[in-house]
This record gives C-alpha cells, structure tokens and sequence, in this order.
C-alpha cells in the first residue's frame, strides 16, 4: 500500500493517507448521537505535481466530502493530508490552527460546480477576482488590478468587464470568472468540483479546454471530481474511483477505462451512454441503489449489487492493495486478480463509420 | 407556404405540429420560444429532441399539453394535430386553454415525466393517492379498484414491493425510485404519446441506465410514441429512433439516429458531435467548440439563428435569409443554406 506512493515521492504534491470524515447522526432532545455516516473513510492516495487526477462516484459516494477535507474546510475524523508546501516538504495539513490555515489558503484554491451560485451578486468583476489578493494583502491596488486584467486575459475574457457584475454573464463566462479568482493566488493544486456539470455541451468543451491550457502555462495541478465519465476520461491521467466513502479502484486512466479491475467499475463503465449507435451494447445492468453510508453492508461494501460476488465477499472486507507487483492499479475486490472484466472500446478498435 | 399534413394521410401518424409558434410577452420584449416548428412523429418511434438549454424543446412539450398557457406563455401560430385513441384527430392549439377537451388529453391520452421526480410529485401526497387521482379523474372506477391498478403499475415499472411502496411518501424515494414512481404514474392511463423531460439528467448514471431500459421496454410493451427531451447526445444514441435537433426555437435538422451521428449535415449538429468528449475514447487532446454562447431568445439573430457561431457562414446568405427545412433523403431534413435551404 505505501510502496506505490513512495516510489515516485519527490514527485508527489498530495499524499493523502487513510483519510476519515464521519459525520455523527444525532436524534431526540439531548442531541445523543446515534450512528456515524462515514462519509469518506479509509481513502489513501497520491496526486503528482502536474498531473489531473479525477475522483468519479456516483452522487453520495463521498468526492466532495474528499474535496472539502482537502481543502481543509472542515477537520478530518481520522488519517493524514500531506502537502508539498513552500519549503518543498511533505506537511501534514490536518489540524492547522486558523492563522496556518490561511496560508494554506494560498497554496490551494477551489473551482466550484455552480457558477450561478459561486459568485457574489453584489460584486463586480474587480472586487470578485482582487478579493483574495485583499484578503492575502498581496501588493497595491494598482497592482492588484493590473493582476486582475491579467487574469480576464488568461480565462478568454475582455479587460472591459472589470467593472461589470454577475449577472451581465452567460454560465460559460461566469465559470471562467470563477477560474480567475481561483488561479489568481497562484495556487499549487486547484480542486474542481464538478466543474462543467452545470454547463451546456458546446461550453462545457470550451471550459475544459481552458483548463487544459492553464494547467500546461502555469504548470497546475488538479483534483477533477466529476460523474461524467466521458468528460473523465478526457481530462485525467489518472482516476479514483469511490463507492460508498471508500476508494475502490485508483489507476491510470487508460488502464482504468480499457481494463477496469473492480466490478463496480466495470458497471459503472457500462452504464455511460456511447455517442454512438451503432455501439449499443449490452449492459452489465447495476441491480438496486448505492448503499446507505449510514448503515453499510457487510463485508465488501459492493456485494449486493456485485454480479460476481462469493460467500467471502459477504463476510471479509476487502483490502485496498496492488493488482499485482507490475501495475500501479490499485483496487479493493477480493476477485480482482482472478477476473477479467471489461472495460469501454477504445476509438482504435472500432470500425469507422 | 402550404405543407403537407401528413396526419390526415397516414393513419401511423400520432403527432403533428405545423409551424408551431409559442410566445412568451415580458415586460423586456418578447420572448419567441419556439420559433415556427414543423415535424411529425409514428407511432413506433421514439423521437429524441436534442439541444442546449434555452432552445425552446421543453417550452415545445409544454405547448403540446397546452400547460405554457399558465406559464404565461400563448401558442401564438400553427396547429398541434393530435391523434386521439379513437382515431378522431384534434389540433391541440385551437382548443380552449382551459376546458373538458383538454383535460380529457393530459394524462390519459399524453403524459408527461419531468426531470426532477422530487418537484413533480406532490410531497404531502403518498404517490400512491396520486397516481389514484390521475387514474379515477379519467375512468369511472371504485377506489379499491384505482388502488389495485396503481399498485400494478408500480409493479410494471419494476419497483420492489409495490403494495407496500404505493403508501409511501415521495421523500421516502430514492431518486430512482421517485423516477420510476413518475413512470407508472404518466403510463397509468396507458397515453399514446409519453413526453419525456430530461427525466434522467438528476439521476446518476448507474440509474439512468436502468431508467432508460425501463422505458424502452415499456414502449415496446403500451405501443407508444415517446418523445424524448434532453441535452445529452449519448442517451439519444442509446434509446431514440429519430432524432430532431433544435436551436433557438428552429429545427435545424431532423433525421434518423443513425444519420445524425455517422452522416451529420447542419454545421450545428456536427459541431455539437465534435464538442463532446466520447467514454469510448479520446484520440486528440483538444475538443472542438463552438464560439461563444447561445444567444438570448429574446433578440433571435436575424436570418439563421445559428450564423454568428457558424464555421461556415456565408455573409450576405446566412445573416439575411432564413433557411427553411430541405429534404435531403425520405427522412433527413436541414434547414441550411448549404443545402439549398429556401424556395
């Protein structure tokens, strides 16, 4: 489990370790609490400076709670967040008090789903994107306009907007407004909350490509959590995959989607709408709904809904461990090494149309 | 301008709307929300009506239920012809907005499922009492026995034990579940047409693929005609038969599935095809997009709606001249000045 991380450590910007959130379940008049909801538990991974890792689940299984604890926007219940700060060392970022936390704040910024939602009304352009430079009192308010025109330049917009508010923009720009405030603090790691799910097609693709030329100008890295596997498999390098709080399956991106190793992966894969008709396949059908994170099943978390399950499967949890000593793939099944599960057609195998 | 009116001819034809025009007046003009469309649909189909948001096709299926009107919207021009159960053919848009003819229509002979169950549904109703009412406001029977129809169709649709979920409250649903629960409720008076509103876009994906195989057995099964509204080309590819694509209020092309994606002739279409990152594989590194956004319905660019985003416009053509629907084969039509487009 730690060997796949350590191999590549002075390359790793994040290093999250056995990360936990519980959230307590409180009922009647003294608040007594009653059950947790394991939001997030045991999730272990790494993201590499420079790279786009995507974090893929459906709604409920614990991408955002992930994102937040990242973020540090609440205390994690359990587990460590390692990030490569200033000094160039791995830090444990968990438990910072409020002034090391505003720091923190510099060195990872946030892209939020909803553009509508994420920008004050009440603000112009300019107060919008100098915001963090105020709160951070980084240089004069000549400079911290000139950064802002900067920044317009950067995400496709004009200069003239400065003085503009939200609302004079379509989803489209607002998002990229949204991306300015966020690239403004020249943050290491962005973590982008499914952040072309509330867009239409035709903008959704111009977005992405947006934040594929940042990320090569400014050298970002990025945590993608999204539900659209299409817009994944673009975007990413490498997945992780979440059922129920927990990580099931973390590889590279085209070994996740050619050769997926988990049977909730595989599913998940096959559930996607191809683009395409002549390609409609059949479908490994998901049989009933996500877990309860309040009230899990035994044993792996997945089992009822598994096609391929065993009698240890209701019993044993699996570890979350190496396929096998010569991939990276990491995956919790107790099948996995035995399986051979499929995965989507790559454009190279099918015929032209 | 005199189009053929198929529905008189051909007796698989279910739905015709000619030159459909529905207005919305506000206080900052008006809005044309669906800007003069014409297409038909059999009753084998499973038509797929694709476009970005504020295109005008849920404004479109609300027009043919006539429930823009207490939208504040009016169907301004056209005919919406119908063809009733017992063969009879009526023109939706002349009846009177409120009246015995068209609450006869809505729910018994074209229903509707919406995209968000939890909104649709009646939250201090169990669904069982609603789908109840659907059933007894259309067919003179005891309540036992509109209970009894209910708790079949919940069964029909797949969910587990019907006559304990058929008192349930719709909060006590899984979105999924609510979904289903939706189905059987539209399907409870067994319609002709179903209108389907983007009624997996809040689903998650592993429960949008049930959905999706639910409904296309159940078309199968009640020989229905679905319309399907959505945004999302690849739940067209899965389930349509046809597919109409629109943009700002106009169809700009309407064809078979197949057609659309492997033989796509308006330049929006292609472009939308180009734009989308594809799960069964990413070649090139860059997606192709559409320059800027799609403009407000209030001031409708003049000529063709779609010229100021084209890669092909042509000055002088495009931004003057409307183009109107050209048939291209028996059944693929453009509306485009590449193709003739115009008398």
């Amino acid at each position: 489990m730690q060997s796949a991380a350590a191999v590549h450590d002075e390359q790793v910007l994040l290093k999250v370790d056995d990360l936990k959130k519980y959230f307590p379940i409180r009922r009647g008049f003294i608040k007594r609490t009653i059950g947790h909801v394991k939001a997030v538990d045991e999730v272990s991974f790494s993201v590499r400076a420079g790279e786009t890792l995507g974090v893929v689940g459906e709604s409920g299984c614990g991408k955002t709670t992930t994102a937040r604890l990242i973020m540090q926007a609440f205390p994690v219940t359990g587990g460590t967040i390692q990030l490569r700060r200033n000094s160039g060392n791995l830090e444990d970022i968990t438990g910072l008090n409020s002034r090391e936390l505003y720091f923190l704040r510099r060195e990872i910024q946030m892209v939020f789903q909803d553009p509508y939602a994420s920008l004050n009304p009440r603000m112009t352009v300019r107060d919008l994107l100098t915001e963090p430079l105020v709160i951070h009192r980084i240089g004069t308010s000549q400079e911290r306009e000139r950064r802002a025109r900067e920044m317009l330049d950067l995400v496709g917009l004009q200069q003239e907007y400065l003085n503009r508010y939200p609302h004079a923009f379509s989803g489209g720009q607002r998002q990229r407004l949204g991306i300015a405030r966020a690239i403004i603090m020249n943050p290491k790691l962005v973590v982008c909350d499914e952040p072309v799910s509330a867009l239409d097609v035709s903008v959704q693709a111009q977005i992405l490509n947006l934040l594929e030329d940042l990320q090569t100008e400014l050298g970002l890295t990025y945590i993608f959590i999204a539900h659209d596997l299409s817009v994944v498999r673009h975007v990413c390098d490498r997945v992780a995959v979440m059922y129920v709080g927990k990580l099931v399956e973390f590889a590279e991106v085209e070994l996740l989607f050619s050769k997926p190793k988990h049977p909730y992966t595989e599913a998940l894969l096959s559930a996607v709408p191809v683009s395409n008709p002549s390609l409609r396949k059949e479908r490994i059908m998901l049989g009933g709904e996500v877990a309860d994170p309040a009230n899990p099943p035994s044993g792996c978390y997945f089992h009822p809904r598994c096609t391929y399950k065993k009698d240890i499967c209701e019993t044993e949890e699996p570890e979350f461990t190496l396929v096998s000593q010569d991939t990276t793939c990491m995956v919790r099944c107790h099948r996995a090494a035995e399986l051979s599960l499929k995965g989507v057609p790559s454009v190279r195998d099918m015929p032209h149309p | 301008m005199t189009q053929p009116i198929r529905i008189h001819n051909d007796p698989g034809v279910i739905l015709e709307l000619l030159n459909l025009r529905t207005v919305f007046e506000t206080r900052g003009g008006t809005v044309r929300a669906v800007n003069g469309i014409s297409f038909y649909t059999r009753n084998d189909t499973v038509l797929g009506v694709v476009g970005e948001s504020g295109c005008g096709k849920t404004v479109m299926a609300h027009s043919i239920l006539r429930t823009v009107d207490p939208m504040g919207g009016k169907v301004a021009d056209g005919n919406i012809f119908f063809r009733r159960k017992n063969g009879e053919v009526v023109d939706i848009a002349s009846l009177p907005s409120e009246g015995r003819q068209l609450r006869s229509l809505r729910g018994s002979e074209i229903s509707m499922i919406f995209q968000e169950p939890m909104t649709a549904f009646s939250p201090v109703y169990t669904i069982g009492q609603q789908i109840m009412e659907v059933i007894t406001l259309h067919q003179k029977i005891p309540s036992r026995q509109a209970k009894a129809k209910a708790i079949e169709m919940l069964g029909r649709v797949s969910i587990p034990k019907p006559e304990v979920r058929v008192d349930a409250y719709p909060h006590q649903l899984s979105g999924g579940m609510r979904q289903r629960a939706m189905i059987a409720m539209a399907l409870s008076c067994q319609p002709k047409l179903l209108i389907a509103d983007e009624p997996t876009t809040a689903l998650d994906v592993t429960i949008q693929a049930q959905i999706l195989e639910l409904m296309v057995a159940l078309q199968r099964e009640f020989e229905m005609n679905i319309i399907m509204i959505t945004h999302d080309l690849g739940v067209i590819a899965e389930l349509a038969t046809d597919v109409v694509v629109m943009y700002l209020g106009s169809i700009v092309e309407k064809a078979p599935v197949g057609e659309v994606y492997s033989n796509p002739k308006h330049p929006y279409t292609k472009a939308l095809q180009e734009s989308i990152p594809r799960v069964e594989g990413s070649v090139s590194k860059k997606l192709a997009t559409i320059s800027g956004s799609v403009p407000s319905a209030k001031n409708i660019p003049p000529g063709c709606p779609f010229h100021p985003r084209c890669r092909e416009f042509m000055q002088g053509q495009c931004d003057v001249h409307v183009p109107t629907l050209e048939t291209l084969s028996a059944d693929h039509t453009v509306a485009c000045w590449l193709y003739g487009g115009g008398e």
